[in-house]
């Protein structure tokens, strides 16, 4: 288990972050700048926070009241950076072969065959970085890094230096290599929610340096707890609460300038009142006959914006802008709608999130 | 025409390998240095090195005439425990092309080492490697066109020192006349042919020089 505690304070920046890790993927997301790269260099020894300690399994790496600093060549840490710095000047095999130092030789060459063969780049052993493609690159560079039997890999944003249509099946290989090969603890950087929910067991977010919200995949993407949270994975409608009440239903609540009120489920330990309400755009539903249930209300189309996969409309309820995604197998789907159309939106109760702050 | 006396371009040449030798041994770390620091003390060192482009080379002889002359403390010391005399000797001649040089060896190094992304440095540190192992597996390789560049430009500007050297070795025929005080030597002695000589000499030996660093350059990077 990976366990941190982190201060540190830059010009502009201040980096706070508390978070334990179990053996598995964990996700940072969190927007530019929030200190998540940061974070993984802290992690490797490559900067020295001001306070806090890290420990990985028995072992401290950093500890600020015994003055505690391992370097990183002492840390068993795999690091996979977002360009992959692959060596430029060595070729495949002794890239791979440059973390095994000092071991014999034959012992050095055994290992990288075994990994050559793991990542399929047999053939490619004598070739230079720039030679491959962008997929090949990064299992080169993450067998560089796994060949030394880390207790923690590091991934920062593994994708973004990859051309966006082989991303989802490098998602996909990259997540069974680490699968098959590695059984502690990794953390994945990176900005995209869904790459983040396709590849990770459980989830952090940050935000301006600090972990705001952690926990499995399903239950940050489900309930994010604040306006912030929400944005970041992807929660597009999010509005103010003006009033809200308990009621045996569920919670009562008043958004805008409207009079009538949105029942939600209750969450039970929550603060009470929540101060947000928000609904993932795909949660939300339109159709053009009035549905009889307490949740769903009358609005005008905004606007339709048409996708590839989905349509999305733009709808007005209580002097707010709904986005409602509106996919191939809405049973709505065969209802044209145009601007200024009246419609109705209809506001799940169980998918409606509550939130503070 | 008849005898042309070679001593000052073999010293002349003796003089600047000798100095650019020293350049690389002293620059190199200077300019590692330099990079890896961000202290105050950084900046100051490196104002200080930028002074021998900047001021004229008479004036910087004059320093070194000062400090290293057989009367200053340094001079003195040199003398006493290595029996070494700097002014008016050939070693006066590379402490002169040494200090006009090296701040080329070390202004090219260091931007040559400051232009390798961190992350290489990184990986190879998280990969268990040592500064003095990094340096010289992935720094130096990744740097050596730069650090060439600076190597060349020192080797050019020590062979054509006149200034510097004049003041702090002077121009004793035969001991510690180089080739640019040979030049200026002989015209004032009015020997214009002499002095067209050494400078067809002078020019077609720097050309040769700078041709076959820059072969050396392109095939180091096709190998």
């Amino acid at each position: 288990m990976l366990d941190v505690t982190i201060q540190s304070s830059y010009s502009s920046f201040h980096l706070d972050i508390t978070f334990q890790a179990q053996p598995g993927i964990t996700g940072i997301l969190g927007p530019s700048g929030c200190g998540k790269t940061m974070t993984l260099q802290s992690l490797a020894g490559i900067i020295k926070p001001e306070n806090g300690k890290i420990s990985m399994d028995k072992q401290t790496w950093f500890d600020k009241s015994d003055r505690t600093f391992w370097k990183p060549q002492k840390r068993k840490v795999g690091y996979l950076f977002q360009n992959y710095a692959l060596f430029p000047h060595l070729t495949v095999e002794q890239n791979i072969a440059f973390g095994l130092k000092g071991l014999p030789k034959h012992e050095i060459e055994k290992k990288v065959k075994r990994w050559l063969g793991i990542i399929q780049l047999e053939g490619f052993k004598n070739r230079y970085p720039s030679k491959l493609s962008g997929g090949q690159q990064q299992r080169v560079a993450l067998a560089r890094s796994m060949i030394t039997e880390p207790q923690l890999l590091l991934l920062d944003e593994p994708f973004s230096a990859l051309d966006q249509h082989i991303r989802h099946s490098l998602e996909e290989d990259l997540k069974h290599l680490i699968d098959d090969t590695f059984r502690g603890v990794v953390l994945l950087v990176t900005h995209n929610i869904e790459e983040a929910y396709r590849m990770c067991d459980s989830i952090m977010l940050f935000n301006d340096g600090k972990v705001i919200q952690q926990g499995n995949r399903k239950q940050i993407l489900q309930y994010p707890r604040s306006k912030k949270a929400a944005e970041i994975v992807g929660c597009e409608n999010v509005v103010p609460i003006v009033g809200a009440r308990k009621k045996v239903e569920g919670t009562e609540i008043l958004i805008g300038k409207s009079s009538d009120t949105l029942i939600c489920e209750t969450i039970e330990g929550s603060d009470f009142p929540p101060t947000y309400l928000g609904i993932h755009n795909h949660h939300l539903s339109v159709s053009k006959e009035k549905i009889k249930d307490d949740n769903v209300k009358s609005a005008t189309v905004i606007k339709v914006i048409e996708g590839i996969t989905r349509r999305t409309i733009i709808a007005e309820y209580a002097g707010f802008h709904w986005r409602v995604d509106h996919n191939e197998q809405s049973r709505y789907d065969k209802e044209i709608y145009k601007e200024g159309d009246s419609c109705y939106l209809l506001f799940p109760e169980e998918k409606l999130i509550l939130m503070n702050g | 025409m008849a005898d042309i006396n070679l001593f000052p371009l073999f010293l002349s040449l003796r003089v600047s390998l000798t100095a650019t030798f020293l350049a690389i041994l002293i620059g190199l770390p200077i300019a590692y240095y330099l990079n890896r620091s961000n202290s105050r003390l950084s900046d100051f060192i490196d104002t200080v090195i930028t002074l021998p482009i900047v001021l004229p080379p008479t004036v910087l002889g004059y320093y070194l005439l000062v400090l290293l002359g057989r009367n200053s403390a340094v001079g003195r010391f040199l003398e006493d425990n290595f029996n070494l005399t700097i002014v008016f000797t050939p070693a006066g001649a590379v402490v002169a092309a040494l200090v006009v040089s090296i701040p080329f060896m070390i202004k090219s190094s260091k931007a040559a080492l400051g232009s390798i992304q961190p992350e290489y440095i990184h990986s190879a540190e998280i990969l268990g490697r040592s500064r003095l192992n990094i340096f010289f597996t992935i720094m130096m390789p990744l740097a050596w066109r730069g650090i060439l560049a600076g190597v060349t430009m020192s080797f050019a500007r020590a062979l054509g020192d006149f200034g510097a050297t004049l003041m702090v070795a002077g121009s004793i025929p035969n001991e510690t006349m180089t080739m640019p005080i040979a030049i200026y030597d002989s015209l004032l002695a009015g020997d214009r042919a002499m002095a067209n000589t050494l400078v067809l000499i002078m020019t077609s030996v720097s050309l040769v020089i700078l041709y076959l660093i820059n072969r050396l350059e392109k095939r180091v990077i096709q190998g």
